[in-house]
């Protein structure tokens, strides 16, 4: 935890611990959500959300697990509790629901842009959830798999063996499009 | 390290990424390069990784979170705190108000001042024209009446540009446009 923080939080100092909770990780949250949500105006709403729980919560918080992981825990509960309130009938516990449907809907609702593009995102939308976000996350957090593990609440290995097979299906559902595109 | 140096392309397979990641320790990145320059089908399938990588790094869209995010965070946190960003613009509006209020007001006098200097001018003029008319008759070949007419004209021509460029009506009149 960031030392400035903890001071404040050992203080007492909530808004001023707060204030700098914020501005460490509202980018992160925002992009943990998004990996989740898949559109930026609902991942903001759900940042949003994830800050007003943390600012109430954290007189509570006692420092037993690390800031990160515990603000992290936060932000995907608010995403799966706005998933569930969206769209009830996906299963979210189980996690090779692929919410295929939906993801394609969001793509024919953009304007038309790059048909390379559309098409890979598609092919994503096949690929069971934990993959889809795992894969949003890596590339929005610069290829970090550090970050993707830290937000996830995963270990290491087991982010690195779920983007490893991700992109392995990917590349097998890519073949089949590239020959009928040839 | 876990990678038999002679082993099967399936075990190579996780590794080949983690080269194309930059993530694969020294060691084990040798083996790998090594069994690369020996297997067409591993090269493809670094290749293909590649690519992919590649693809997925420019096709998903990474947008950036609002500027005002804070502010709207504190907004709703508390509700009924005073809103720096609405007393900002409150004043400047004001001091909008009060810049343009000030120049009205002195394009308003400049102008009546001009006005009223040239009607003062011009009077001037018509008084004494008459008399110089009547002086210079003699020596101008033409009728009195159109002789003053023109005289009077270009006087208080004369006399409104001369009075409004020195008392900075025209820049005035370029500013409140």
């Amino acid at each position: 935890m960031d030392p400035e923080i903890e001071q404040h939080l050992a203080a007492g100092r909530h808004d001023r611990a707060f204030d700098l909770v914020v501005g460490a990780y509202k980018d992160r949250v925002f992009r943990l959500a998004l990996s989740i949500l898949k559109e930026s105006a609902a991942a903001e709403d759900a940042a949003q959300e994830t800050f007003v729980r943390v600012w109430k919560a954290l007189p509570r918080f006692d420092g037993r697990a690390a800031l990160g992981t515990w603000i992290y825990a936060i932000a995907r509960n608010t995403c799966l509790m706005d998933l569930r309130r969206r769209r009830p009938t996906v299963s979210l516990d189980d996690p090779n629901s692929t919410d295929a449907q939906h993801a394609a809907a969001q793509i024919a609702s953009w304007p038309a842009q790059d048909p390379e593009r559309d098409n890979l995102l598609r092919l994503l939308a096949q690929l069971p959830r934990n993959q889809q976000e795992a894969v949003r996350l890596f590339y929005l957090e610069d290829r970090s798999y550090d970050a993707v593990a830290e937000s996830l609440g995963m270990p290491l290995g087991t982010v690195k063996n779920l983007l490893h097979r991700a992109r392995k299906r990917l590349i097998e559902l890519a073949r089949p499009e590239e020959v009928k595109a040839a | 390290m876990n990678i038999p140096a002679n082993g099967a392309c399936d075990d190579y397979e996780f590794e080949v990424a983690e080269l194309v990641d930059g993530t694969l320790a020294p060691e084990s990145a040798r083996i790998v390069r090594l069994h690369l320059a020996g297997c067409a089908r591993c090269r493809r399938w670094r290749d293909e990784y590649a690519a992919m990588d590649a693809r997925l790094a420019s096709a998903l869209p990474r947008p950036r979170l609002a500027a005002d995010f804070e502010w709207r965070l504190a907004a709703s946190l508390h509700p009924g705190a005073p809103d720096d960003r609405a007393d900002t613009r409150v004043a400047a509006e004001r001091e909008y108000a009060e810049l343009m209020a000030g120049l009205r007001d002195r394009l308003r006098s400049a102008t009546l001042g001009g006005v009223a200097a040239a009607v003062a001018a011009a009077g001037c003029v018509l008084a004494v024209l008459p008399v110089l008319v009547e002086h210079l008759r003699p020596a101008l070949d033409v009728q009195s009446g159109s002789v003053v007419l023109r005289f009077s004209t270009l006087a208080i021509t004369i006399a409104a540009l001369a009075w409004s460029f020195g008392n900075d009506v025209l820049p005035g009149l370029r500013m409140a446009r």
